[in-house]
């Protein structure tokens, strides 16, 4: 398979050659910038050069073209942060069933077979860490979920992990997802200054949680009066509500939360620009959408952000697990606005999503949420292919801690783990798990 | 240059179990340019029937449509003329010409009507032996890629046995395109069928003599528009399957199933003929073995190759399904020539049972064309079906053998059984 590696070379700080923790955008040392954002990143040995072509396009239309032109351009990067894009729209060679050569049709030559389409079921791993595995699941048609991370070699570094599930009910909802998730992570790994005020040191272990830093925050959520139907439906919605605890960490922390969670806004409005950019021209009654919910975090500090269904959990070792996004689902906004559980969770529309990134995204700005990270953990994001069988953060962890004395700590083992179990459990909508090993 | 399109028309969702995939296939020439204008040559060869029961009329019709034709020739196409009758001879280039067939230019064309003007009808037919000199005089110019003849009779092959003139037809198919007229009432619609079916061309009649010239140069017009000089129809199975038939059905029925040579093991060919600009329906059925719901299959690649290269493809695939929904619906294109392709086996079998005599036969026959013409919105079989039947219930297919039947009009039925409408998209 044709793969597209950009990366940074090693961690060391141009300036003064002291090391720096890979995700750093200031060395620790001299107080310089670390990398400028114009700067070219670094190419890897065997890895084609930014612009070169990935592999054929085989009958990809115009605006997965474009998507894929998007990834292919390689973007600036934090340092040491590497991020793959398998090409999921290539041809394999031979017939998964007989051997036999693929035609360009795109079926086998000799048994007439489909070729396996690499969007079907794929993984992602820049660095040992972290690993993303999005998966078609039984009943649909096609994966219309996308997905994309990146990180630091380094664990305990900077890493950015995307998922965006596309609405089943809207044509190309899945070029909208994939080309989302890419351009989001792309933003969310690049180099990215702290503010010239904040000094950079590292917090004490006495700071709690630390604050949602964000002006849209869980609290207070309107009743939503704009519902998408026949999205992507959550069977229940999670009781736990993330502890906003007010800010009493270090300022260092708040710094870097307020950094990450600009750049996560950002991020959401690259990724609302590549779903509407999925739309056809002329506009379509029903224009692809997909969610949102992202990730980025470095060694003390996470923030999440949402739009829609998808979510985020943190999983500690010891402690409390959380979900940490909100659903932006019908019966999630109800039930803050205080109807009672079962009362919101009966009405038709319950499962409804009430945002998403597309052309007609009523709002399709991300609420985030900020952490400090102080304790070993697991933090999982996933479409609702996987929360759908295990919505409660509680059992999640215990889903989580049962799969892997399986397969051990390693997260791409893991993440196909809570795949092939969520497969097992029906697999009634498409799949997608990221992890990130915290501590 | 020409271009070649290919759309598929099926319901490509399979019950659980289900096998047969049916697909029509429509393939579509555009910028076919003019005979023999492509690179290589085109040849030409009028065949006049000048037996003795020619006289009067029919000769002078027959030089009439001769002339017509050689008007429409291109310049430069080869050609020649033969005036057939219980043997074949060579009417034009004369004789003594150093040449067996010659190039169309101005003079040629004067010498030519001038030896058509000179056929004098008298002696048998043994359409056979036309058909041999036509062969030999085609191989005389191998340059000439494209081969085409146009043969007018009016009686029945009584000069030679049956055998022979099979024997004729096999020798000739695959060398030359040959389409066939029967003026008159007198001759056999499927015999001269045998003989337009295999060298890939058509049968019609020309009821009165009047109706020849105009006929004849039709022909030739429609044979000098064909600039694509051959083309192969491919259909590729996948491992394991099973092609039930293949057939072109439009514009009229014609089984291609028994001409298949191996392109390669998965790939079988079926020559097409000449194009020009035209589109042609294939409707092509192939049996897969059933795989589980949920799954997907490639039945067929349906492909046309000229000069040995692919020059259009389409897709029949198979998608299992339990979706009943999905599974049960008739694409409305299998339904309109699967509807027409009975209609033609229909009309020729109720014609040849009114023949024999049995009139039981034919009623039920006839009445099962009325139906099918009704359905697939065929006027003009409806239109030719009423002068060989009273229709009392087209809907049910009830109908009564007409009793005061001329011959030509039940001959019109018999050729026209062949000939599709096309569906009403």
């Amino acid at each position: 398979m044709d793969v597209a590696v950009s990366a940074t070379a090693a961690a060391r700080c141009p300036h003064c050659a002291a090391e720096v923790t890979p995700g750093d955008v200031f060395c620790e040392a001299c107080g310089k910038q670390l990398v400028d954002g114009a700067v070219p990143p670094a190419r890897v040995p065997g890895a084609p050069a930014p612009g070169e072509e990935i592999g054929g396009l085989g009958g990809a239309s115009g605006v997965l073209a474009g998507a894929l032109e998007q990834a292919r351009t390689a973007p600036p990067r934090r340092p040491g942060v590497r991020a793959v894009d398998l090409d999921l729209e290539a041809l394999p060679a031979a017939c998964t069933v007989c051997g036999a050569a693929i035609a360009a049709d795109g079926y086998c030559a000799d048994c007439g077979a489909p070729a396996a389409r690499p969007r079907d079921h794929w993984s992602e791993q820049p660095a040992p860490w972290v690993a993303l595995v999005c998966d078609r699941g039984q009943r649909h048609a096609i994966n219309q979920d996308g997905g994309a991370i990146a990180a630091s070699e380094e664990a305990g570094g900077f890493a950015a992990l995307v998922i965006c599930d596309g609405v089943s009910s809207a044509a190309r909802s899945e070029l909208a997802s994939l080309a989302a998730a890419r351009a989001a992570r792309d933003v969310l790994a690049e180099p990215r200054p702290l503010p010239a005020s904040a000094p950079v040191s590292v917090p004490g272990p006495s700071a709690g949680d630390s604050a949602d830093s964000d002006d849209s925050g869980a609290a207070t959520v309107p009743m939503p009066v704009a519902s998408r139907p026949g999205g992507t439906t959550p069977p229940s919605v999670a009781p736990s509500v993330p502890p906003s605890v007010p800010p009493q960490g270090s300022t260092s922390v708040q710094s870097r939360s307020s950094v990450l969670a600009a750049a996560l806004r950002d991020a959401g409005a690259v990724a609302q620009a590549q779903a509407v950019r999925a739309a056809s021209d002329p506009p379509e009654d029903n224009p692809p959408a997909c969610t949102f919910v992202a990730a980025a975090l470095d060694a003390t500090t996470l923030v999440v952000g949402w739009v829609g269904d998808s979510r985020a959990y943190w999983l500690p070792d010891e402690g409390i697990p959380l979900q940490l996004s909100t659903d932006d689902s019908w019966a999630a906004e109800a039930i803050a606005v205080g109807f009672s559980r079962e009362e919101a969770e009966r009405a038709p529309q319950a499962h409804s999503i009430t945002r998403w990134l597309g052309r007609d995204a009523p709002d399709a700005v991300p609420r985030t949420l900020a952490r400090r990270l102080d304790t070993a953990g697991w933090l999982l994001l996933c479409s609702d292919g996987l929360w759908n069988y295990r919505s409660e953060a509680a059992d999640l962890k215990d889903l989580v801690t049962s799969v892997a004395v399986e397969t051990g700590a390693e997260p791409l083992a893991l993440a196909e783990a809570l795949v092939a179990w969520a497969n097992a459990q029906g697999g009634h909508d498409n799949i997608t798990v990221a992890l990130a090993r915290v501590g | 240059m020409a271009q070649f399109s290919c759309e598929v028309y099926q319901n490509e969702f399979l019950p659980e179990g289900g096998t047969d995939v049916h697909a029509v296939v429509t393939i579509t020439c555009s910028g076919a340019g003019e005979a023999g204008q492509g690179g290589d040559d085109a040849a030409e060869i009028i065949i006049v029937d000048t037996s003795g029961s020619m006289q009067g009329d029919r000769i002078q019709a027959a030089k009439a449509g001769a002339a017509a034709a050689l008007d429409q020739i291109i310049d430069g196409t080869w050609f020649a003329l033969i005036a057939g009758t219980d043997g074949a001879t060579r009417a034009f280039p004369y004789a003594n010409a150093v040449s067996a067939m010659v190039r169309m230019e101005p003079g040629a064309r004067a010498a030519a009507k001038d030896a058509v003007s000179r056929l004098v009808a008298g002696g048998g037919t043994a359409i056979g032996s036309w058909l041999r000199l036509a062969t030999r005089l085609f191989e005389s110019v191998p340059q000439a890629t494209q081969r085409h003849a146009i043969l007018l009779t009016d009686g029945k092959n009584q000069s030679e046995t049956a055998e022979v003139l099979r024997t004729s037809v096999r020798e000739a198919s695959g060398r030359f395109q040959c389409d066939c007229r029967g003026v008159g009432a007198d001759w056999d619609v499927r015999e001269l069928r045998e003989v337009a079916t295999a060298l890939l061309g058509t049968v019609d009649i020309i009821p009165a003599p009047h109706q020849l010239a105009e006929a004849f140069a039709g022909l030739m017009r429609q044979a000098m528009g064909r600039g694509v000089a051959e083309a192969q129809l491919r259909v590729w199975t996948p491992q394991g399957a099973r092609v039930l038939f293949v057939r072109q059905v439009s514009p009229q029925v014609e089984d291609l199933t028994g001409r298949r040579v191996d392109v390669d093991p998965l790939t079988g060919g079926y020559p097409t003929g000449a194009w020009g600009d035209e589109s042609r329906d294939y409707h092509v059925a192939v049996q897969l073995a059933a795989k589980p719901v949920g799954a997907e299959q490639l039945a067929a690649r349906v492909k046309l190759a000229v000069g040995g290269q692919v020059v259009a493809q389409g897709l029949a695939k198979a998608l299992w399904s339990d979706n009943d929904a999905l599974t049960t619906r008739i694409n409305p294109e299998v339904a309109h020539y699967t509807g027409q392709t009975e209609l033609a086996a229909v009309i020729q079998e109720g014609l040849a049972a009114k023949a024999a005599g049995d009139d039981a036969e034919a009623t039920a026959k006839l009445g099962r064309a009325v139906q099918l013409a009704r359905e697939t919105g065929n006027e003009e079989a409806t239109a030719k079906l009423r002068k060989v039947v009273d229709i009392q219930d087209p809907e049910a297919g009830t109908v009564r053998l007409r009793r005061d039947v001329s011959k030509l009009d039940e001959m019109q039925l018999d050729t026209a059984s062949t000939k599709t409408s096309r569906v009403r998209r």
